[in-house]
């Protein structure tokens, strides 16, 4: 750090989401790489659908006061949060595994359940797609099976596709923030082979609230392939501390933890997560405050004549009526990052919805390069 | 369908789970004691705790908490690439060292495979083995150090690893550089060295591995933040290796695997010369403390290279529950097959003192005199 003055603070932004921009290009020594970013800029981050108000403060408190405990193997704290999401879940201990982020989840999930003798994961397209790519680590066959036309997941043919192995069901999904309605959902739990796991992604559960949707964790008391992932990198906004956790029935548990390397979360996390869940106003008011600013983007959108998909996430999918790869690229330009191109889309544009401030931001820019 | 066992893996079967150190929280409900009385010499952490530079680093990164981490690690990797004398393209991150074994397997071991590993060398070798179907070959280790040639001479044409652990944990024996080399130039081409390095920063004359991954040679070297820099809770490790090797690791991990505030505080921890050469001195007093008293209790004990010290007291878990009651947490070694053996982690000079005292009071209602 000697060629290159930088503050604490910026040094810290810069470690969490602009050295992506850095990332591309890697240099040969630490010293010599220049900034990313001129300190000056604010970028305008909606591409990753994190969430703009960050972690409740008691988390903060909880994880200044966990580094007296940094030095020592965070094992201790890690039944005090499964106790805690067990209760809230209403479930037993032994029915919930804590992951490094639920990244982590889907990645145990490919490895105990999908192979070339396991079987072949089937989902979406498009969908979150990490959990495709641990599935071929393991030399799974993956199929793809497109989206029906309002958006949701098409059950059916993913159960005609479906053998042994394991079908992924992001719901709400990502990237198109729509949801596959509760009762397609369930009939589709109820019928699916016992052989065939069904790994459901709750990670945007907690923006969801039509009355179509609905969380499939009460279905895992009948169903032992079932699993339900969750996060704490949304609403409870530490995705840079990587917390998730999954509830399946015990055996299923079971059936994961070998894979998982021991001491998987880390202490910041688990105090934080731990704290959040002991703070009602992050759910109520990070709710609160994502329908405030999606309402008043996605009516400054219908305005202009800019649909989107109706979303029930932290995000946007909109359609913008043209190749959206060099849109993607002229907002860049104007400081505001969008999410990247999903081909199964090239139309469609995923923005993240941050505060009323970054909205407004997104707005200006996108006003002057669609014009 | 009886079990959902009968569907699994067979070699998980069989799995033995990993047992970490008798957690502080636990033995206090027990005891009915404050968690604050308790001694834990159990899990071989730095007795400093973490590096201040790196806990203020991590402070300040608390207010990005809620932006995912850079998955390619990019300023920590680089960081290291200079410190080491390689490159980024040499360095793969983990979520603690234990990540990275568990990359290797991913990458290098299915049924039928074996990896080699020394008897009571570190367990996590075989864990990571078994759950990949591969059987691990364990060579006899006599006095407790690795038999290198023995290593070598187990290699069939199925195994594909070999873990040498330096030094190793639990016995804290050291290999030479001389052995290092002389194996270096019998081991064929296409087994994969693992030299797991977790204790490196507190060896006096470390043997150089570095250079076989500067000549291209198939190894992967294992280093942690998690001993002489304090951060075992914040979970980063890393491996070095030539760079088609990192390409090979880097396929099997989920993209943001290390946590924003680990990578941050890891930077910081290493800019923090100080604590890491008070960490080290610590242990070095403690150490030469630990075996004198050891000797004049006429208690066999390694010799150790690490944080921490294999001493023979007789009945290992005995001796165990009975420090447990005297509120000093140790590691009794039977999972390792010693049972006459517990690990004792060097702590501060005042936990040591503690450690012994008790040590002798419980070994004088074994030894009526």
């Amino acid at each position: 750090m000697n060629t290159v003055s930088i503050s604490r603070r910026r040094f810290a932004q810069l470690l969490g989401a602009g050295a992506a921009a850095a990332v591309a290009k890697p240099a040969f020594s630490f010293a010599a790489e220049p900034i990313a970013q001129p300190a000056t800029t604010s970028v305008v981050r909606l591409s990753s659908n994190e969430n703009p108000y960050g972690p409740s403060s008691k988390a903060l408190k909880a994880m200044s006061d966990a580094f007296d405990l940094s030095c020592r193997y965070p094992d201790e704290h890690v039944d005090e949060l499964i106790q805690a999401l067990a209760k809230l879940n209403g479930v037993n201990r032994d029915q919930i595994l804590l992951g490094d982020g639920s990244g982590e989840i889907l990645k145990l999930c490919a490895e105990t359940f999908t192979g070339s003798t396991r079987g072949k994961l089937v989902a979406a397209d498009p969908t979150f797609e990490a959990i495709l790519n641990h599935a071929r680590v393991n030399g799974a066959e993956v199929v793809k099976v497109p989206l029906n036309r309002s958006f949701g997941h098409d059950l059916p043919k993913m159960m005609a596709a479906a053998k042994e192995g394991l079908i992924y069901i992001c719901n709400p999904n990502n990237p198109t923030a729509s949801i596959t309605p509760r009762n397609e959902v369930g009939e589709f739990i109820a019928k699916a082979p016992s052989q065939t796991m069904v790994l459901v992604d709750e990670a945007y559960y907690h923006y969801a609230d039509s009355p179509d949707y609905e969380s499939v964790i009460p279905l895992i008391k009948d169903h032992p392939n079932l699993i339900v992932a969750r996060t704490f990198s949304k609403i409870y906004g530490m995705a840079g501390l990587r917390c998730g956790y999954c509830v399946a029935q015990r055996e299923m548990i079971e059936r994961m933890r070998p894979h998982q390397p021991w001491d998987s979360v880390n202490i910041m996390a688990l105090a934080a997560a731990i704290a959040s869940l002991n703070d009602p106003d992050q759910v109520a008011n990070g709710k609160r405050l994502n329908t405030e600013a999606k309402t008043f983007v996605t009516s400054e959108l219908d305005a202009m004549g800019y649909k989107q998909i109706p979303s029930q996430a932290n995000f946007i999918m909109v359609d913008v009526k043209r190749p959206v790869a060099p849109l993607i690229q002229a907002l860049k330009q104007r400081n505001v990052q969008v999410g990247r191109l999903f081909p199964a889309l090239p139309n469609h544009m995923r923005v993240t919805i941050g505060k009323k401030t970054e909205m407004e931001s997104f707005l200006s820019a996108f006003r002057q390069i669609a014009a | 369908m009886q079990s959902l066992w009968d569907i699994a893996n067979p070699q998980l079967r069989e799995l033995s789970v990993y047992e970490p150190g008798k957690p502080i929280e636990e033995t206090a409900r027990e005891l009915n004691i404050d968690p604050r009385e308790i001694i834990k010499l159990a899990s071989n952490e730095n007795p400093l705790g973490s590096s201040p530079k790196a806990i203020e680093a991590m402070r300040v990164a608390l207010n990005d908490a809620q932006l995912y981490p850079d998955g390619g690690g990019f300023y920590l990797r680089n960081a290291l690439a200079s410190k080491l004398g390689v490159k980024c393209e040499n360095i793969i991150l983990g979520n603690g060292s234990n990540e990275v074994i568990e990359f290797l397997g991913h990458a290098f071991l299915k049924p039928g495979d074996e990896a080699i590993a020394s008897e009571h060398a570190f367990v996590a070798y075989k864990l990571i083995a078994a759950l990949f179907g591969a059987r691990t070959i364990e060579t006899p280790s006599p006095n407790y150090e690795h038999d290198l040639n023995a290593m070598l001479d187990a290699i069939t044409p199925k195994a594909r690893i070999v873990f040498i652990a330096n030094p190793n944990n639990p016995t804290g024996t050291l290999i030479s550089q001389d052995k290092i080399d002389k194996y270096m130039s019998r081991v064929p081409e296409n087994v994969v060295t693992v030299f797991d390095e977790a204790y490196y920063e507190f060896i006096d004359n470390p043997p150089d591995t570095l250079k076989y991954v500067r000549d291209r040679r198939n190894v992967v070297v294992l280093r942690t933040f998690s001993k002489i820099h304090g951060l075992a809770g914040t979970r980063v490790g890393y491996g070095i290796a030539h760079p088609e090797m990192i390409a090979v690791l880097q396929k099997t991990r989920q993209p943001f695997n290390v946590n924003s505030i680990a990578q941050i505080g890891a930077l910081a921890a290493l800019e923090d010369k100080a604590h890491e050469r008070e960490t080290k001195r610590l242990v070095d007093d403690g150490r030469s403390y630990l075996q004198e008293e050891f000797a004049e209790l006429k208690l066999a004990f390694i010799p150790s290279a690490g944080n921490f010290i294999m001493v023979n007291v007789g009945d290992g878990p005995a001796i165990f529950g009975k420090l447990l009651t005297r509120k000093i947490i140790v590691r009794p070694l039977k999972g390792y097959n010693l049972p006459e053996w517990v690990r004792i982690s060097i702590g501060t000079m005042t936990q040591n003192r503690k450690c012994i005292a008790a040590l002798k009071e419980v070994l004088s209602q074994d030894r009526p005199s």
